[in-house]
């Protein structure tokens, strides 16, 4: 090594830090150049002097007071921490919301909702559309003022039932292709409406719309014998049971 | 109660003071207040805002212990806080009064005379002698030379509480090493 290496050498680090080899380079280099000697000695001086600066520690006088005062400052702060951390939460809340990533999260999310939401108003207006193409199969059983309306699909008969009730009528409607139209809103709430039932709620409807179904062939034998009265106190009867179910429901 | 705790210790204390334990935090603050007020006060060359840094760290602390990130040291964090605090008041003391020119190329700070090495120093020579010695250089040099060669710091600890690359610490650190052997070997020579 030449006088600018072993300089840079001598400079790049602590003496301390030097390895046996290059402590072995620098001082056979020394032996013979009395101007890297000298500032190889000049740095052990200067290496002396800040290591007696390193061992000595700056005093810390009064320990006590400052760790009093920092305490009371920690202590009077500990007494908003409530605050503090509420304010924390909103904080990092605001924080998390704000990164990109999170926002492409929701907004895919969002997506996915709207889509859902969108998707169940699809089936409900198509389902409405699939009663109103079925109304045009309406067959008249009879001359009486009640008709009977022949579903192919049974969970639209239900529905259909189901309204009735909920809409507090003890006797059929005439159900015809502008009354759908004029109903329309209201059944498509009431299909909406029940799949947000619970379950039990769900199977006690069923319950009351298969007995309904039974009732309503009565209906229609008993009135030609006279006995449609004490029918139309059962059909009270069981829409009352409905009304229980819908306040239940409404609470 | 001046003990020095193993990490493990620190975070057991650090765990109970995040639930409200004022007095495990206490006995953190006993224990490692003056590794920060050395570091504050090496840096800053004045014992009352040494102090100031202090207090304002432990303050910090407190709020943030949620913040405390057990994969780092806790020294490592404290450390980190009290530098950045440090760098804050040499900022606004040296706009608002413009007296910090120690710290700046360029002015020229007295060599400290009648020091005895071989005797305990007192806080007043201390700091005239880093002022001295550190003169001309930047903030940063002078907090790298002080991490490593004073407090004894490993190169990445310094490097993640001055939050700059490894490069960047040994550059600094021979930059400033060569200065202040430099001024040590004049002041050496003057006396």
């Amino acid at each position: 090594m030449n006088c600018s290496q072993i300089k840079e050498l001598i400079f790049s680090k602590r003496l301390d830090e030097l390895t046996p080899a290059e402590k072995s380079i620098i001082e056979e280099h020394i032996s013979s150049c009395h101007e890297c000697k000298s500032i190889y000695e000049s740095v052990q001086r200067a290496e002396s002097v800040l290591v007696k600066m390193k061992i000595r520690q700056p005093i810390l006088d009064n320990e006590e007071i400052l760790v009093n005062s920092i305490m009371q400052k920690v202590n009077s702060k500990s007494s908003n921490q409530r605050y503090e951390n509420e304010f924390y939460f909103f904080e990092r809340l605001i924080l998390f919301v704000s990164q990109k990533s999170v926002q492409y999260a929701l907004t895919s999310i969002l997506f996915i909702v709207v889509s859902l939401y969108m998707f169940e108003e699809y089936s409900a207006v198509k389902n409405i559309i699939q009663l109103e193409s079925q109304l045009n199969n309406t067959v008249q059983v009879n001359n009486s003022k009640a008709e009977i309306i022949s579903f192919d699909n049974d969970i639209l008969k239900f529905f259909y039932d189901a309204y009735k009730f909920a809409r507090g009528n003890s006797s059929y409607v005439k159900l015809s292709k502008d009354w759908l139209l004029v109903n329309k809103e209201d059944l498509r709430n009431l299909l909406l409406d029940y799949e947000k039932l619970d379950e039990p709620t769900k199977a006690k409807i069923k319950s009351l719309q298969s007995e309904l179904l039974n009732q309503k062939d009565l209906i229609f034998s008993e009135t030609q014998t006279g006995k449609r009265k004490t029918l139309e106190l059962e059909i009270e009867r069981l829409n009352s049971e409905l009304q229980k179910i819908k306040s239940r429901r409404g609470k | 109660m001046q003990n020095n705790f193993s990490e493990e210790d620190v975070f057991e204390l650090i765990e109970k003071a995040k639930l409200g334990n004022t007095r495990a935090f206490e006995m953190v603050v006993r224990t490692y207040q003056r590794y920060g007020f050395a570091v504050a006060f090496r840096i800053l060359c004045n014992e009352e805002d040494a102090k100031d840094v202090v207090q304002e760290c432990f303050i910090r602390i407190w709020k943030h212990l949620n913040e405390f990130d057990e994969k780092i040291k806790f020294t490592t964090w404290m450390y980190k806080i009290v530098v950045n605090l440090c760098f804050d008041k040499l900022k606004s003391q040296k706009r608002r009064r413009n007296i910090f020119k120690n710290l700046d190329e360029g002015s020229v700070i007295n060599a400290p005379g009648g020091i005895d090495l071989e005797k305990e120093l007192t806080n007043k020579e201390l700091a005239a002698m880093i002022k001295h010695f550190a003169n001309g250089l930047s903030k940063k040099q002078k907090t790298v030379f002080i991490l490593r060669d004073m407090e004894d710091l490993s190169i990445e600890e310094v490097s993640e509480i001055m939050n700059i690359s490894s490069g960047s610490v040994k550059a600094n650190l021979f930059y400033a090493r060569q200065s202040i052997r430099k001024k040590i070997i004049k002041w050496e020579n003057q006396k």
